[in-house]
């Protein structure tokens, strides 16, 4: 849409359209921790990790701490996957890599917090060069295999005998008594919000930064197509080692805070689970796209919290039982998840952010068709004001809005009908739950509607096919 | 860790060196070099009359194990008619010039490779041990194959890695259980005992089927072109039945029922080897594994389906131009390889109590043994299946020996995967994709 756009919007427009969502987010992440103390009427600054326990503002910040580690995670392994194009299975390698390195060097070798960062993100160069040659030469399914198979062998290493002495096996290594390394990130946990949310908002900018850089565009490239990027006179492996190394040094980085907030390292930072969660994550976000990772995160992990961890769950049953069944989520998250990720795997492959882009544009055609090219062609005064936004000069905007058609909402909502069915299946329950400020209530009501809205479209499919509606002619 | 491995190899060489006395080990170096031997003596016949090096690598391989030794080799080298063979008529045997193939010095590279650790093993344990240890490897190496057995052959035909080849073979187990717990009266005689036993495997092999039949026609078949998502949805679809058994049966191991039919150990192996016990269940297990790859490999090699399923592996769209409904070929195959995972997970639940993650230890070596076979080989799988399993008992054996644990057995596997791909990409019996 930006390419066809006559003239260019005023800047500042153009970068509050392009960074705004990001902006208030960004003060939301700022605020959160006070907002929670307030709201909880709790003290956030001053206490030590003992008194997390009956402080539910603190417990609550444990849960957005962990979010921003996930989210990390994620868009390191959206790096590798959705932009890099290669199938790795291999993720949690690096992530437990960083937990991992930073247990046994502050505990057995009493570094500092810093050296022990650094080595560790060596660490995860040296193991991201292996995967980096296995890259040059192994492809597709089989490189797939090949990071699964080198994440399985570190997994299992961690728990054997043999490495007993450094790893502690499957009870794992703890910061515990005099072993606890004197930093305030593991003592006061608003200064690890801020890093994690920082180390975040950072790692956020930079994929973006880099994916809108020339270095980027080859990325992508070599995604789509790696023989005609290499005929083109590209250097193929050395982007691809770039992918793998920055995917490889960010998964560290998040299993670095990981070590920090959780404390302790355990061989399930090295599990296919904390390969499978980043994969999951980026796939119901959106794969290749760079909000997708963050907003994969945010439902997954904050889904878990509320449905499945008995301390902070909030009950679903409110509005439901008048409707269905009583839905008890608690215990069967990770079936549920299972469930919703093939459907959207089926039926929105592109994840959330694919669905609201085509969504949004959808929506933005609709805007113009029957709100603003019917405004623009009786009030010339408007299409000078509304320049700035849209980016076409007035005389342009008249003339393309004399040019579309001039169809009414009703006729368009008698020749769409499934289009209107799904709108009120999704507007509605948002609208309910605004009013009655409680997700509780758009859940129930998109259910309810669900029940009814199914079996209508599946009528009209009906109708549809065996002509009883025809849609050609308006009434 | 290292210097440990070292002084165990070392010590092994000096020990073969000087203690040759001992029949055990020079028994073993005898084996392995008739496998070798026979193996290239049968696959070059193979290679002129049927261009299937590998069917007759395992067949030297089967008849040095056997204990044929040299001459019996020769003698099923002489022995094998042109014509039982088949699909060769008489005019093009006599052109047909031998190929030295490369797949057959990988053959013989990973039977050498097993021999050299036959030989450590039987040179550091006690005969006695030697057998059990190998005959656990055997039905180890069996057990995979019947999970690997669908993932090769559905790779080869539709492409499709299929991550919930082990939730199959889960759900086998379970369905097994179940049967089993049901038929509590039956299980008072001894031939009720065996007919719940075989009722509880054939319902397994159906429920396995049927899901195989649905999980192809609701997901894979909707996702063909888009091949990367086809792997992620696979995924979701182990995630959900992993689930599903955790919410219905728990996560713990289920041990109520004993559904072992075949009990107690052989008393004819006991009488041959004094001292060895092996519980019939390992050779029931092994038998099933052994039954399974000859009469897939004839399902592959001497029927019509299993022509039009080897010219699919080559060219679908060509066997779809001839006329044939391919989509429902793959519907069949899906559905073969879930049976087969599903038996798999019968049989082992017998062995091992069922739990959720039953299916998931077993697929990670079964993806091994498939890669290490080459995506797409099924005699490569069939071998390499016993090579690793054999691989992995003593690899668990010394483990547990030294370090009393036995995590390295499928670690040991992992690694022989990582080595085969950092040196051949595409598995050692696998051509380029």
């Amino acid at each position: 849409m930006r390419e066809n756009r006559l003239h260019r919007r005023h800047p500042l427009v153009q970068f509050l359209l392009d960074n705004g969502i990001y902006i208030i987010i960004a003060i939301v992440m700022w605020r959160l921790p006070f907002w929670l103390g307030e709201y909880f009427d709790k003290p956030i600054t001053e206490l030590g990790p003992r008194d997390v326990r009956g402080n539910v503002a603190l417990s609550w910040m444990a849960v957005a701490i962990e979010l921003y580690i996930v989210a990390i995670l994620a868009m390191s392994y959206n790096l590798i996957l959705g932009f890099g194009g290669l199938l790795s299975f291999g993720h949690a390698l690096f992530f437990g890599t960083g937990v991992y390195a930073i247990l046994i060097l502050m505990t057995q070798y009493s570094h500092s917090l810093m050296l022990s960062t650094g080595m560790a993100l060596g660490l995860s160069v040296v193991l991201g060069f292996m995967v980096v040659l296995a890259a040059y030469r192994i492809k597709g399914v089989y490189f797939a295999m090949f990071t699964l198979a080198l994440a399985q062998v570190f997994y299992e290493l961690s728990r054997v005998n043999l490495t007993r002495e450094i790893t502690n096996g499957d009870d794992g290594i703890r910061f515990i008594g005099d072993n606890t390394p004197e930093i305030g990130l593991t003592v006061n946990r608003l200064d690890l919000y801020y890093l994690c949310a920082i180390v975040m908002a950072l790692t956020f900018v930079f994929i973006r930064r880099l994916m809108n850089s020339p270095a980027g565009k080859v990325i992508l490239a070599i995604r789509d197509n790696e023989e005609r990027t290499q005929t083109m006179g590209y250097n193929v492996a050395r982007y691809k080692a770039l992918v793998i190394l920055l995917g490889s040094l960010l998964g560290t980085l998040s299993g670095v805070l990981h070590a920090l907030s959780s404390k302790g390292a355990e061989p399930g930072s090295l599990s296919v689970a904390r390969t499978v969660d980043p994969l999951i994550m980026t796939i119901i976000g959106g794969l290749g796209t760079n909000p997708g990772p963050v907003i994969g995160a945010a439902l997954l992990h904050l889904g878990e919290v509320f449905l499945s961890k008995p301390d902070l769950h909030v009950d679903l049953n409110f509005l439901v039982y008048r409707y269905t069944a009583v839905v008890d989520t608690r215990s069967e998250w990770a079936l549920a998840l299972g469930i919703v990720f093939v459907i959207i795997v089926m039926v929105i492959p592109y994840g959330v952010v694919g669905q609201v882009n085509k969504i949004w544009i959808q929506v933005r055609r609709w805007l113009r068709k029957f709100f603003y090219d019917p405004l623009i062609r009786q009030n010339e005064k408007l299409a000078t004001w509304m320049e700035p936004f849209t980016g076409e000069p007035p005389q342009v905007a008249i003339a393309l809005a004399q040019l579309s058609s001039t169809e009414s909402v009703s006729q368009w909502v008698f020749k769409n009908p499934h289009a209107v069915l799904t709108s009120i299946l999704v507007v509605v329950p948002v609208i309910v739950g605004f009013l009655q400020f409680d997700w509780r209530a758009t859940a129930s009501t998109f259910l309810f509607l669900l029940v009814i809205i199914v079996p209508l479209r599946l009528i009209l499919w009906g109708a549809q096919k065996f002509g009883f509606w025809d849609t050609t002619t308006a009434p | 860790m290292w210097d440990d491995i070292v002084e165990v190899i070392i010590g092994n060489l000096l020990y073969i060196a000087e203690e040759y006395t001992d029949p055990l080990p020079l028994l073993v170096m005898y084996y392995g070099l008739t496998t070798v031997i026979g193996g290239l003596i049968i696959s070059r016949r193979f290679v002129t009359l049927r261009r299937d090096p590998m069917a007759g690598s395992f067949i030297g391989f089967g008849a040095a194990l056997l204990g044929f030794g040299i001459p019996g080799i020769y003698a099923v080298h002489q022995l094998t008619p042109e014509k039982a063979l088949g699909l060769v008529d008489e005019a093009s045997t006599e052109d047909v010039q031998f190929r030295f193939d490369t797949n057959v010095l990988w053959g013989m590279g990973a039977f050498g490779f097993l021999w050299i650790l036959l030989t450590i093993l039987a040179a550091n344990t006690e005969p006695s041990r030697f057998l059990v240890v190998v005959s656990g490897g055997v039905y180890r190496g069996m057990l995979i194959f019947l999970v690997a057995a669908g993932l090769s052959i559905i790779f080869g035909l539709m492409d499709v890695l299929n991550f919930a080849q082990g939730s199959l073979f889960m759900v086998g187990a379970y369905v097994a259980w179940e049967v089993y717990g049901e038929l509590g009266d039956w299980r008072e005689t001894s031939l009720g005992l065996a007919a719940a036993f075989l009722i509880a495997l054939i319902a397994a092999t159906v429920v396995g089927t049927i899901l195989g039949l649905i999980m192809e026609v609701l997901f894979i078949r909707p996702t063909y072109s888009r091949p990367f998502f086809q792997v992620v949805l696979t995924f979701g679809l182990a995630l959900i039945l992993r689930e599903y058994a955790i919410s219905r049966y728990g996560p713990a191991a289920l041990f109520n029922v004993d559904l072992r039919f075949p009990d107690g150990s052989s008393t004819i192996l006991t009488g041959l080897f004094p001292g060895t016990s092996i519980q019939n269940y390992w050779i029931f297990m092994s038998v099933i594994g052994f039954i399974m790859i000859f009469g897939v490999q004839y399902l592959l090699q001497n029927t019509r389906i299993g022509i039009i399923i080897r010219a699919g592996v080559q060219d679908s769209d060509m066997v779809e131009a001839l006329g044939i409904n391919v989509r429902l070929i793959f519907t069949l195959v899906f559905a073969l390889g879930a049976a087969i995972a599903a038996l798999g997970g019968a049989v082992a639940s017998g062995f091992l109590a069922p739990n959720p993650d039953i299916g998931d230890q077993f697929l990670l070596q079964a993806i091994a043994v498939v890669i290490v076979g080459g995506l797409g080989s099924y005699s490569g799988t069939a071998v390499s299946s016993i090579v690793l399993g054999i691989t992995g008992a003593i690899a668990s054996h010394f483990a547990l020996v030294e370090y009393s644990s036995d995590a390295l057995g499928s670690t040991s596997i992992l690694i022989i995967l990582l080595i085969v791909l950092y040196i051949k990409p595409t598995g050692l019996f696998g051509r380029a994709h």
